[in-house]
């Protein structure tokens, strides 16, 4: 069932809908949830590999300076 | 600590002595506007000013609670879970149908609270609860009396009421003064979803909507906390056994799913006999108020919950306020107002 036609039985009179109405919008609610509780996992399957961050900055020409020297506090 | 559970009657009194400002009978609700602020309490209690139109978040958390104490009521007669499912969302759309336009319940949909409150989120989020826990190891407790826990109202006296004016015998040579015992005892009221027996304990059980996220600080709101402290305490007084504290099943409604978690709360013997002993300082500092004719604003919690609602109105000076507060508020009929003593 689509979007739409869940629209079209939720503007209805509760009391023109049929078992068989009630019925289609519990199982809408049901397949979208699932559906969902399916995207959410898919997207943490498809979180691919860890990005090698040094190589990518030295791609781009950015190069990672080491540390310098602590500055002295002078009084 | 000797305590009477009263009748509960059927018609709403009102919750203040005829002819005063003191209230007697006091929920959780009422006590929470005294504590937060005693000028939100002057406005919301004793004036009666009220958002104009129907709240979102009032009628939906309404719904929600009558939809899942439809179902517990469904299932501790023995009816199978779908079946119940079918019957509670049934009445459910029947309830947020008008009958005599003809038109389901609507709600703004460009305001945040209607973007996540709406007739088809309240559906949604009440099949989506049902779901979530129908194997639930909570199991509702059934009372002595062999009916089911669900939605039970209480009303209860304490030992102690309003004070009342002393009485000065003028013609005694001493000039007695007399102070008369309370004709009118002070009243706890409320109303408990649900008491359920979970690994072998008795809970009260609090259903929450929320549009925030519910984490372990939003869980933090609930000890100390008024409201499920005397949930606690009132449980026990009508059940007469003991109760370990209180299970809060968080919804947190996102704009097209929800989100589900269960927390607990515990109240020791000495955290509500400490709860009730701050009590009788507050109702005393109530009654202060309403003799006095001036409840003080607490200005440190105009943005608790988000914003007091009143902020707008207690940011202009005293000359204009009530101005402000009729432009910006209604002066509720009795009816509507909040009444501690209305029965559901």
């Amino acid at each position: 069932m689509a979007q739409n036609e869940l629209d079209l039985l939720m503007d209805l009179d509760p009391l023109n809908l049929s078992a068989a109405d009630l019925d289609a919008i519990i199982s809408y609610h049901r397949a979208a949830r699932a559906k969902r509780a399916e995207g959410s996992g898919r997207a943490v399957r498809e979180s691919g590999p860890k990005v090698n961050l040094d190589a990518v900055l030295k791609n781009i020409g950015v190069g990672v300076k080491a540390p310098g020297a602590r500055l002295k506090r002078r009084v | 600590m000797p305590i009477q559970i009263m009748n509960i009657h059927t018609q709403a009194q009102s919750p203040f002595l005829p002819g005063t400002a003191i209230q007697f009978a006091w929920d959780s609700t009422s006590l929470g506007l005294l504590k937060t602020c005693p000028r939100l309490y002057q406005y919301t209690m004793i004036e009666g000013w009220g958002a104009e139109g129907e709240s979102i978040h009032l009628r939906f958390g309404i719904e929600y609670h009558q939809a899942l104490q439809d179902y517990d009521l469904s299932r501790a007669a023995g009816i199978p879970h779908d079946d119940s499912v079918h019957d509670t969302l049934r009445a459910l759309l029947e309830r947020t149908w008008d009958a005599e336009t003809g038109t389901p319940w609507t709600v703004d949909p460009d305001t945040k609270a209607g973007r996540y409150k709406n007739r088809h989120s309240l559906v949604r989020t009440v099949l989506d609860y049902l779901d979530h826990f129908r194997d639930d190891p909570a199991q509702t407790y059934i009372m002595k009396n062999g009916k089911p826990a669900v939605e039970l109202s209480f009303r209860f006296e304490l030992e102690w009421g309003p004070r009342q004016e002393p009485i000065v015998i003028d013609d005694d040579p001493a000039c007695r003064v007399l102070t008369p015992a309370p004709a009118q005892p002070y009243l706890l009221c409320g109303h408990l979803d649900r008491v359920v027996s979970f690994s072998d304990d008795l809970y009260v059980m609090d259903r929450k909507t929320t549009t925030s996220t519910v984490s372990p600080h939003w869980f933090s709101q609930w000890n100390p906390s008024n409201q499920m402290t005397l949930y606690t305490l009132a449980s026990q007084v009508i059940l007469e056994s003991p109760i370990k504290g209180v299970i809060i099943d968080a919804a947190q409604i996102l704009a097209d799913s929800n989100r589900f978690v269960r927390g607990f709360t515990y109240r020791t013997p000495d955290a509500l006999h400490e709860w009730m002993e701050g009590l009788h300082h507050w109702l005393r500092l109530a009654e202060t108020y309403a003799t006095e004719g001036s409840w003080p604003m607490n200005d440190t919690a105009c943005d608790k919950f988000g914003g007091c609602r009143f902020r707008e109105v207690c940011s202009k000076s005293p000359q204009v306020r009530e101005q402000f507060l009729k432009s910006d508020f209604v002066k509720l009929p009795e009816s509507e107002r909040w009444n501690p003593l209305k029965p559901r």
